[in-house]
């Protein structure tokens, strides 16, 4: 039976992947167990834990990505939409956690960008065993468990008949982010088990998928091109802002004039604007008002409010610096005011029912902030 | 004559949220905000058009969970609810700042604006803006076009060409339902568009969709037009592409309109700044603090801690200018492609998310009410126009195939398949393939309880594959609601999956979900169906 990356950590290793995802006593287990209960855990909302090897170290850096990256305003609009303050929200824990395995063989395979595609996996008990059949345990334990992608551009692949292919030892992942070097090319990928020898053996393939082409088709209609030519081409690709794509429309460079004077020989330098600086992710301690800003130093904010309150008959009216006033049912009211610098005269007049009494009680405060 | 034509088109979307089990749930307020700051000031916009004789296009996508929530009974009285608390705010604060004219002007701003939303809301258009929208589409003035059910990232389904298929079908049907036709185009979530995908949509009658500017820019041929004008796909339908120039003038962090120092600051919120003492009527019930739409400040700087007060009467005067400025440039764009693209009049494809219109940059419709106004009066090169519009006056256009495309981050899948979300895939393609056996093993379904548990699985499978979620990890705002809601949706789709097919459905768990995730009610789970 071959090693699994967990069966291959010491306890103390396995003590601190418990102790990442809240396992509680997990000293007075013995190792298979505590591997067990680990795994159990994993099966919940996955958690970029370090030291678990089913995730591409490589890739382990694009949960990171988005806070290094700048925020362009289409990104700080989109995120505008669920933004209402910070808020640490706590559900109760799902009762039922999505299952790591479905019991099937199965790979799929998507397309992130022209150069970067990502694979997820299963292969069940049934194809392992298949397989150990066919070439013996002993063999099998020796094996390396092994990602191969083919370049499939224009075939019906056949298992033999890619342009080419790459490997990747996976270990005991069950996905996979894989870069690819030529974009606008289809592929499709296998996983399976690489013997000691040198074999490949198949256990699972994948769809196949075209990545997407990283700039201009080359196919250019015979008829247009007869006419218009090549620099006719050029400058309405630059019109169209073809130099900026592929930047989100946060990091659109350079001015309008520049596009339509510029030679379009050769490369053309992209600056990117400058962003709005100092913008991370939206999340902040609960009362600060400007999530995108670093309060590095101390701060301290102050103000002054003012209340006004008073009693009068029940059905009186009443009106303060000449608004008209709410009475509550006892004949109470309060008021708040925000109370900026300099001096306020604050006339309070009550009514009778019938209009013909009236008292006034004036206030005169003054703020100073020193 | 006009020289060339200017597309606005807004995409107005929020997830599914929907939550009759709580009396407050913190994020139905996403859907409050977006009617009283995008949806009824855009509305009131197009009314004063309307009134005023001033002829003018847009384009707008609607998609269907919004068109599910606009006229759901339950959210609409919340809404009104919610309305008058935010009236009473109001009128509380514009007695507050008494001592403080320069606030105290935009506190009555906010009581004028939360009285003629509530006017609009109730008595113009009996709680259901979808009539206002209609009512302007009918007139002609507004090109409402549909999007994916539940705004499922088609690119990163394309394993499963059914659960494409459906997001389409569905979307069709259900505006079909509420706007009494089928819709001429679509905006495919996030612009994600995979090749082959526009088959799908012309079997559902779509005429045109949209593309970020690299989708028609990379397209094969190379399309002879650049963006400013539509390719056709093999398959007959049209792909527009977005025109970056127009784009950066109100989205560039440094030369767009809504970063103007003047402008209203979206952050600086009373809900934040006030005594707790006051304000905690009008936030979360727990106590915690939210943004309650009132907020007195302009942005000033970016950098500074220091806001100046808002003056909506200068804001006012400069959203008419930098309106006038966006007309200019399209102006001087236009006159420039309609000579060297050999006088054939360009079309300028201007998209934008609707929350940028009011929700972020509050200034917007008024903007856009600006903009249209001059675009009628001031000149006569370039005219506002619908893509359809487009297509009928232009009708042959250049055969290309477009390139897989998206306008999220970096242009392709990248926002939705990164570390903090590429798990959920594993488990939205294993539901949707056990959604296609379902279909497929029940052509009629065998009972009336059975149909119910298959439209009810379909409902859950669609919730769970809506790009929202993804992207909610990726931010990192809300995350928890985001795996929430990923895992219910499937945890019930595989529930009532094996119940279906053990023969043991579950009445009363199927009638919770029934009336818990009740979006699309005339649903027909063979749109999941393989042909």
């Amino acid at each position: 039976m071959k090693k699994t990356a967990l069966e291959s950590k010491t306890k103390k290793e396995l003590l601190d992947i418990a102790k990442g995802l809240k396992i509680k006593k997990g000293t007075a287990l013995k190792k298979p167990d505590l591997i067990s209960l680990i795994k159990k855990n994993q099966a919940e909302i996955p958690q970029n834990i370090q030291g678990i090897s089913d995730y591409n170290p490589i890739e382990n850096n694009t949960a990171t990505s988005w806070s290094a990256h700048h925020v362009s305003e289409q990104e700080m609009v989109e995120d505008s939409k669920y933004y209402e303050g910070f808020i640490q929200q706590a559900f109760p824990e799902p009762k039922w956690t999505l299952p790591q395995k479905y019991g099937d063989t199965k790979a799929v395979l998507m397309v992130r960008d022209p150069n970067w595609l990502y694979s997820y996996w299963e292969i069940n008990d049934d194809t392992v065993s298949t397989i150990i059949n066919r070439i013996g345990e002993k063999v099998y334990a020796q094996c390396v468990t092994i990602l191969r992608s083919y370049d499939v551009t224009d075939v019906v692949f056949d298992g033999v008949n890619a342009h080419s292919f790459a490997d990747v030892n996976v270990g005991d992942a069950d996905r996979w982010y894989l870069h690819v070097p030529d974009a606008n090319r289809s592929y499709c990928i296998e996983v399976g088990y690489l013997t000691p020898d040198g074999k490949f053996i198949a256990a699972v393939r994948s769809n196949t998928i075209t990545a997407p082409r990283e700039s201009v088709s080359e196919v250019i209609d015979e008829e247009w091109m007869s006419v218009e030519g090549k620099t006719y081409f050029d400058k309405m690709y630059a019109l169209s802002g073809g130099l900026n794509v592929g930047a989100s429309s946060g990091e659109l460079a350079g001015e309008r004039k520049q596009l339509l004077t510029q030679k379009l020989e050769g490369m053309l330098n992209l600056s990117s604007e400058e962003l709005i600086p100092g913008v991370t992710s939206l999340s902040s301690p609960i009362g600060q008002q400007q999530p995108q800003e670093k309060q590095k130093d101390f701060w301290l904010i102050a103000n002054t409010e003012l209340i006004v309150y008073g009693a009068t008959e029940p059905d009186a009216s009443v009106t303060v610096c000449g608004q008209p006033v709410k009475l509550r049912k006892d004949g109470t009211f309060c008021l708040r005011f925000a109370l900026p610098d300099g001096q306020q005269l604050i006339p309070i007049k009550a009514t009778d029912k019938d209009g013909d009494q009236h008292r006034q009680i004036e206030f005169k405060v003054n703020r100073k902030q020193k | 004559m006009p020289k060339g034509y200017l597309a606005i088109v807004l995409h107005a979307h929020l997830p599914y949220v929907r939550h009759p089990e709580h009396d407050f749930f913190l994020e139905e307020l996403w859907f409050y905000e977006a009617i009283t700051e995008t949806y009824i000031p855009l509305i009131t916009a197009f009314e004063n058009l309307v009134r005023d004789n001033i002829d003018f296009r847009i384009t707008m996508s609607l998609t269907p969970p919004l068109l599910s929530m606009f006229s759901d009974a339950l959210l609409q009285d919340r809404y009104v609810h919610h309305l008058d608390k935010l009236i009473e705010l109001a009128e509380k604060e514009v007695s507050r700042t008494m001592f403080q004219p320069e606030f105290q002007e935009t506190a009555k701003m906010y009581l004028h604006k939360f009285k003629h939303c509530r006017h609009t809301f109730v008595n113009m258009y009996g709680k259901n803006l979808i009539q206002a929208f209609k009512k302007f589409q009918d007139l002609g003035k507004l090109e409402i076009i549909t999007c994916g059910a539940t705004h499922g990232f088609l690119p990163l389904m394309d394993v499963n060409k059914e659960a494409v298929k459906a997001q389409i079908k569905v979307a069709t049907d259900n505006y079909q339902l509420h706007l009494g036709r089928r819709p001429n185009g679509i905006w495919l979530p996030e612009c994600g568009y995979y090749p082959g995908h526009d088959e799908i949509l012309a079997e559902e009658g779509i005429r045109f969709f949209f593309t970020d500017t690299h989708g028609v820019l990379h397209a094969s041929p190379r399309p002879k037009y650049g963006v400013f004008a539509p390719i056709y796909c093999k398959s007959g339908a049209a792909c527009f592409g977005r025109d970056l120039e127009s784009s950066k003038s109100v989205w560039s962090a440094e030369e767009g309109y809504p970063g103007n120092p003047i402008y209203r600051d979206f952050y600086r919120d009373i809900g934040f700044d006030l005594d707790f003492d006051y304000i905690k009527d009008y936030v979360s019930p727990d106590g915690l603090r939210i943004a309650t739409g009132i907020k007195y400040h302009s942005i000033t700087g970016k950098e500074s801690t220091h806001k100046e007060p808002y003056n909506h009467h200068k804001a006012r005067e400069l959203t008419a200018e930098q309106a006038g400025n966006f007309l200019f440039n399209r102006e001087k764009q236009v006159e420039f492609l309609y000579d060297f693209m050999d006088k054939k009049p360009p079309i300028i494809i201007s998209p934008y998310d609707a929350e940028l219109f009011g929700h972020w940059w509050y200034e917007g419709p008024m903007f856009l009410e600006y903009l249209f106004r001059k675009m009628h009066h001031d000149q006569d090169i370039v005219k506002a126009i619908t893509p359809m519009e487009y297509l009928e006056q232009f009708p042959v256009n250049q055969v290309s195939t477009p390139s897989f495309s998206s306008w999220g981050h970096k242009g392709y899948s990248e926002v939705w398949l990164e570390g903090s979300n590429d798990w959920i895939y594993r488990h939205l393609h294993k539901a949707a393939d056990r959604m296609v056996e379902l279909s497929n093993r029940f052509p009629e379904a065998p009972d009336h309880l059975t149909h119910r548990a298959l439209s009810q699985a379909a409902r859950e499978l669609l919730l769970a594959q809506s790009s929202d979620w993804a992207f909610i990890m990726k931010t990192g705002t809300m995350v928890e609601y985001a795996h929430k809601r990923t895992i219910d949706h499937v945890e019930r789709f595989t529930k009532l999956y094996d119940s279906i097919l053990n023969n043991s459905i579950d009445h009363n768990y199927l009638s919770d979900l029934e009336w818990k995730d009740n979006i699309f009610p005339e649903i027909d789970y063979k749109a999941y169906a393989s042909s």
